[in-house]
C-alpha cells in the first residue's frame, strides 16, 4: 500500500527530511523494535559524502528475519510481517523533490521483491536548496540590457546558516540608471533564482547571471532587516578623467 | 554626493512573504532626472525555505509491506 507524505514548508537538511520521514513511519506504525527497544526502520535516506549523493537504503523483511533478529511489531500495528522476503519502496513523484535528492522520478527499489538490502545513490548532484542567489528589483531602475529591466543587483547568501544574520555589502557599488520621472514610491522586491527561465528572455538573462537561467516566481526570503541605498545624479558618481 | 535611504522591516509590505519593501516619498513624490541608484548593503536573517509547496518539492510517498 502506498502512503503519501506532504512535508510542511521549511528549511530541511537531508537528515531533517529523514527524521521527518521516519516520524511519519512511526505515526503509521511502520517500524519494529529490537530486544533493546531500539526502533528499526526498513527504509531510510542518508548523505553519502564520498559520492556527493543522497543514498536510499531499503532493507528486506520477512518472518525469518524477524525471528532471527528478535524484531517486535509495535503496539497498534495494522500490518503483519510478510512471509516472503519483501522490500519497501521510496517513491519520488515530482521533479521538484527529485532535484532535492538528485534522483529521477521513480520507485526505489522498482520492485518489492528482494531478499537483500538495496542501496541507491543520486544520479545527479542533489540540490538541497533550489535557489543559489537572490535578485533585487527596484521600480526606479530601467536597465535596458536585461529582462526584466528593473533588476538592481543580485547576491548570494554565502556561508549563511539558517537563522543567522546575513550581510551583503558589495565591494564596489553597482549603479543602475533610474528612469527619469516623478515617483511616489520606492519599491524593492527580493526574488529567488531558479534554473528555469522565461523562454523569451533566455539569452538576455545570461547577461545578468552567468549561465544561470532565471525564474521570477516562488518568492521566498526571510525577514529583511535593513537595506541601504544610495541615489544621486549620474555625474556625481562618475570618476573624473 | 548621493542621497542615502535606509529601508527596514517597517517598510515590508504585508502578505508579501517579507519580500517587498515599500518606501513612500514625502510631499507627494520625488522627481528623478539623470540619476543612478545602487545598493550599499543588505542585512537579512537567513530563513529561506528550501522545501515548499510553491517549489513543488514537498511531496513524496512510500510503499510499505502491507
Amino acid at each position: 500500500m502506498e502512503y503519501n507524505i506532504t512535508i510542511p514548508d521549511g528549511y530541511y537538511e537531508i537528515s531533517d527530511l529523514n527524521a521527518y520521514f521516519q516520524s511519519i513511519m512511526i505515526a503509521n506504525t511502520h517500524y519494529m523494535t529490537n530486544y533493546a527497544g531500539q526502533f528499526i526502520y526498513f527504509l531510510e535516506f542518508i548523505v553519502n559524502t564520498s559520492r556527493y549523493a543522497v543514498q536510499i537504503n531499503s532493507y528486506p523483511l520477512d518472518t525469518d528475519i524477524q525471528s532471527s533478529n528478535g524484531y517486535i511489531l509495535p503496539t497498534g500495528a495494522t500490518w503483519s510481517v510478510p512471509t516472503t522476503s519483501t522490500l519497501s519502496q521510496f517513491n519520488i513523484n515530482t521533479t521538484g523533490f527529485g532535484e532535492v535528492f538528485g534522483y529521477e522520478i521513480g520507485s526505489y527499489p522498482d520492485t518489492q521483491v528482494g531478499s537483500s538490502t538495496l542501496r541507491f545513490v543520486s544520479s545527479e548532484a542533489p540540490q538541497i536548496t533550489p535557489y543559489s542567489s537572490i535578485l533585487v528589483s527596484c521600480n526606479l531602475v530601467n536597465n535596458r540590457a536585461v529582462i526584466p529591466s528593473n533588476i538592481l543587483t543580485s547576491y548570494t547568501p554565502l556561508g549563511a546558516s539558517i537563522g543567522s544574520l546575513f550581510t551583503f555589502e558589495p565591494n564596489y557599488l553597482q549603479f543602475a540608471d533610474v528612469e527619469d520621472g516623478q515617483y511616489t514610491q520606492l519599491v524593492l522586491e527580493f526574488r529567488d533564482q531558479q534554473k528555469y527561465c522565461h523562454k523569451r528572455s533566455q539569452h538576455v538573462n545570461h547577461f545578468i547571471h552567468r549561465n544561470k537561467k532565471i525564474k521570477y516566481l516562488n518568492i521566498y526570503t526571510g525577514d529583511i532587516f535593513s537595506c541601504r541605498l544610495v541615489c544621486g545624479a549620474r555625474h556625481s558618481f562618475r570618476t573624473p578623467r | 554626493m548621493g542621497k542615502k535611504n535606509i529601508l527596514t522591516t517597517a517598510n515590508i509590505e504585508e502578505n508579501s512573504n517579507n519580500t517587498k519593501l515599500v518606501y513612500n516619498f514625502s510631499s507627494g513624490g520625488y522627481s528623478f532626472k539623470d540619476d543612478m541608484i545602487a545598493v550599499l548593503s543588505i542585512y537579512q536573517y537567513f530563513s529561506i525555505f528550501n522545501v515548499t509547496s510553491s517549489y513543488g518539492n514537498n511531496t513524496v510517498s512510500y510503499v510499505w509491506f502491507d
